[in-house]
C-alpha cells in the first residue's frame, strides 16, 4: 500500500519536537552556557573561556575526576567479572535456576535512594552490621563512611550489589546464544574445560562483553544518587563525583556557566571513552 | 565424565547458594532494622532478634511525613509517563518502520545517538527552560518529556514493527482502514509483548529516579518516593528504623509488579543488549 509522506511527519512531530527542546537543543545550549557567567536571577554575561580556565585550575576538579575513575573502574572492572561469572554459575543446568537469577536480579529494580538507605545504616562506621560481620570472620574494618580512604571502597560495594544482577542478565542472554554443538564437537575433541572456555565461550560471548563494557562505564562516569544520599561527597570529598559537581554547582550554588562548562567537558570525557571502546573493540571482539 | 560433571554443578550450586544469602542478606537487614526499638538499633554487637517487635515504627513513618502522599506522586507520574511514552514511541516507531519519506535515515539516526546522551548533561539547560515558562515545581517537566519521545523506546518498538508482515496492513487497507486505524488495530495488539516491556521499564525507572524530581519540584507535597525519602532523612537522620520503614514501603509497589512480570523485564533488557 501507498502511505501519504505527511503522514510519517506527522506522526514524528512529537517526537521531532522532542529531539529538538529535550536532547539536542539542551546539547547546544550546554556549550553556550559554558562561556557565560549566569546565576538566574540576571541576565548572562559573556565569560570566554574563564569558566574553563576556572574548572582546570582547580584541584577539586582533578579529585572528582580521580574519584569518578576510580568508582568506574572499581564498579566496572570487578563488576564485569563478577557478573559473567554469576552468569556462567547460572547457565549450567541446575536446580533453582530460576530462583537464583531472580534473586541477583532484585536488587536492580529497587531504587538508588532506598538501596542507599540500607547500605548507609549496614556501612554505619559504630553500629553497622557490615563491620560486625567482618569483625566475626576477624577482620576489624575501617570506618566505611567517616574515613575518606574507605568511604569510595564501601560505595563500589554497595553498587556491585545493585547492578550486577543487571550484567548477568545481558550475558546469560548472550551465552543462550552460543550454539550447543560447538561444546559438544569440543567434547567428542578431548578438549577440556579451559579449552572450551577459552576457545568457545569468551570469543563468541565477545560482542556481548563489548555491550556491558560500554554500557557499564557510561553508568559508572554518570554516578550520582549513591554518592548523593549514602555521604553527599563527603567525607573531605572523597566521594564527590562528576555528575554530583555539576549539580552542587548548578543547584546549590547557581552557577549556571561553570556547571555547564563541566557538564560539556563531562560530555566530551564520556563519549571518548566510548570511542575509545570502539577503536579498541576490532583487537578482540570476534564478529561471526 | 559424568562424575565430573555432577561434581562441577554440586559445587555451582553451593556456591549460587551462598551467594544467594549474601544478596539478600540487605534486604533482610532492612526488614529486621524496621521492627527495632530506638534503642535496639544503636546495639554494637546488634541483635538478630528483636527484642520487642516494633510494628509501630510502620505507623510512625507514615504519620512522620506525608506518606502516603508521596505514594500517590509517585504513582500518577509513573502512570502518566507510561501512558505518554506508549503514545509518542507508538507514532514514532510506526512512521519510521512503515513509511518512506526523505530525510528518515537522519530522523532514525538521531534517534539512537540521542540514547547515549546522559539526562545529567542536558538537565541543566532543561531547567532553565521550565524555569523560564513557570513550569518548575509542578508535574509537567516530570511528563512532558515522555509526550515528546523516549528514545529507547522508539527504537524497540520499531524493531517489533518491521516484522509485521505488511500483508496485515493491505488486508486491513482493503477494508477501508486508515493508517492510523491500522496502528491501533493491527500494530499495536499484535506488540502487546513489546508495549508491557517498554511500560515496565518506564514505570520502574520512573518509581525509582530521584535527579529529575529532586531538580523540578520543591514543595513536599508533589514529591515523589525517592526525593520524599530524602525529605524524610533530613529529619530523622539517624532513625534508621523509620528510614528503613520508608525505604521498605517505597520499594515493595516495585518488587511485586517486578515479580509478576519480569519475564518481560529481563527480556527487554537482553533485547536491548542484542539489538542495540
Amino acid at each position: 500500500m501507498v502511505r501519504k509522506k505527511y503522514e510519517a511527519w506527522l506522526f514524528l512531530g512529537p517526537s521531532l519536537l522532542g529531539l529538538v527542546f529535550m536532547i539536542y537543543g539542551p546539547v547546544a545550549a550546554v556549550f553556550g552556557l559554558g562561556f557565560t557567567h549566569y546565576d538566574v536571577l540576571r541576565p548572562a554575561e559573556w565569560a570566554g573561556l574563564s569558566n574553563y580556565i576556572s574548572i582546570f585550575s582547580n584541584p577539586l576538579f582533578w579529585k572528582v575526576l580521580w574519584n569518578t575513575v576510580y568508582f568506574a573502574l572499581g564498579t566496572g572492572v570487578v563488576g564485569i567479572f563478577f557478573s559473567l561469572i554469576l552468569a556462567m554459575l547460572i547457565n549450567v543446568d541446575i536446580p533453582l535456576q530460576g530462583i537464583f537469577r531472580t534473586i541477583f536480579f532484585l536488587p536492580v529494580v529497587v531504587s538508588m535512594v532506598a538501596a542507599s538507605f540500607i547500605w548507609r545504616w549496614m556501612l554505619n562506621s559504630h553500629f553497622g552490621v557490615f563491620n560486625y560481620l567482618l569483625q566475626t570472620v576477624g577482620i576489624s574494618g575501617p570506618l566505611w563512611l567517616d574515613d575518606p580512604r574507605w568511604t569510595m571502597f564501601g560505595i563500589i560495594i554497595m553498587t556491585l550489589w545493585k547492578m550486577v544482577g543487571y550484567n548477568m542478565i545481558i550475558f546469560l542472554a548472550g551465552l543462550k546464544n552460543i550454539p550447543r554443538e560447538f561444546y559438544q564437537a569440543a567434547q567428542i575433541d578431548g578438549a577440556g574445560w579451559s579449552t572450551r572456555l577459552f576457545r568457545i565461550t569468551l570469543p563468541l560471548l565477545s560482542p556481548t562483553t563489548f555491550f556491558v563494557i560500554i554500557v557499564s562505564l557510561i553508568n559508572a562516569f554518570l554516578v550520582f544518587e549513591q554518592t548523593y544520599v549514602i555521604t553527599n561527597g563527603g567525607p573531605a570529598n572523597a566521594t564527590l563525583t562528576f555528575a554530583l559537581h555539576i549539580f552542587n554547582n548548578a543547584f546549590l550554588y547557581f552557577k549556571m556557566g561553570y556547571a555547564s562548562a563541566l557538564a560539556f567537558l563531562f560530555f566530551i570525557i564520556i563519549l571518548l571513552v566510548t570511542m575509545i571502546q570502539i577503536g579498541l573493540q576490532k583487537r578482540w571482539v570476534y564478529y561471526d | 565424565m559424568a562424575r565430573a560433571k555432577s561434581i562441577g554443578k554440586s559445587v555451582s550450586f553451593l556456591v549460587l547458594l551462598v551467594l544467594a544469602f549474601v544478596f539478600l542478606f540487605p534486604f533482610f537487614w532492612m526488614f529486621l532494622t524496621t521492627v527495632k526499638s530506638d534503642g535496639e538499633l544503636f546495639l554494637f554487637p546488634p541483635s538478630w532478634v528483636p527484642q520487642q517487635w516494633m510494628w509501630s515504627n510502620y505507623l510512625k513513618t507514615l504519620q512522620a511525613v506525608p506518606f502516603l502522599r508521596f505514594t500517590i506522586n509517585s504513582l500518577i507520574i509513573s502512570v502518566t509517563n507510561v501512558l505518554a511514552i506508549f503514545f509518542s514511541c507508538s507514532l514514532a516507531a510506526y512512521a519510521l518502520a512503515r513509511y518512506s519519506f526523505r530525510g528518515k535515515t537522519l530522523v532514525f539516526n538521531a534517534i539512537v545517538a540521542s540514547m547515549i546522551i546522559p539526562i545529567h548533561i542536558i538537565i541543566l539547560p532543561q531547567y532553565l527552560l521550565f524555569n523560564s515558562i513557570k513550569w518548575l515545581d509542578t508535574f509537567l517537566p516530570l511528563i512532558v518529556p515522555s509526550l515528546l519521545g523516549y528514545s529507547l523506546g522508539t527504537f524497540l518498538l520499531r524493531q517489533f514493527f518491521l516484522t509485521i508482515p505488511r500483508d496485515l496492513d493491505d488486508a486491513a487497507m482493503m477494508d477501508g482502514a486508515g493508517s492510523l486505524k491500522i496502528l491501533l488495530k493491527v500494530y499495536i495488539p499484535l506488540s502487546a509483548g513489546a508495549f508491557i516491556t517498554i511500560g515496565l521499564f518506564m514505570f520502574v525507572f520512573q518509581w525509582n529516579d530521584l535527579l529529575r524530581p529532586v531538580i523540578f519540584l520543591s514543595s513536599r507535597n508533589k514529591m515523589p518516593l525517592p526525593v520524599g525519602l530524602i525529605n524524610m532523612m533530613g529529619q530523622y537522620t539517624v532513625q534508621f528504623n523509620l528510614l528503613m520503614c520508608g525505604a521498605l514501603l517505597s520499594i515493595v509497589p516495585v518488587m511485586i509488579l517486578f515479580l509478576i512480570a519480569q519475564r518481560y523485564y529481563i527480556e527487554g533488557i537482553a533485547m536491548t543488549a542484542i539489538k542495540g
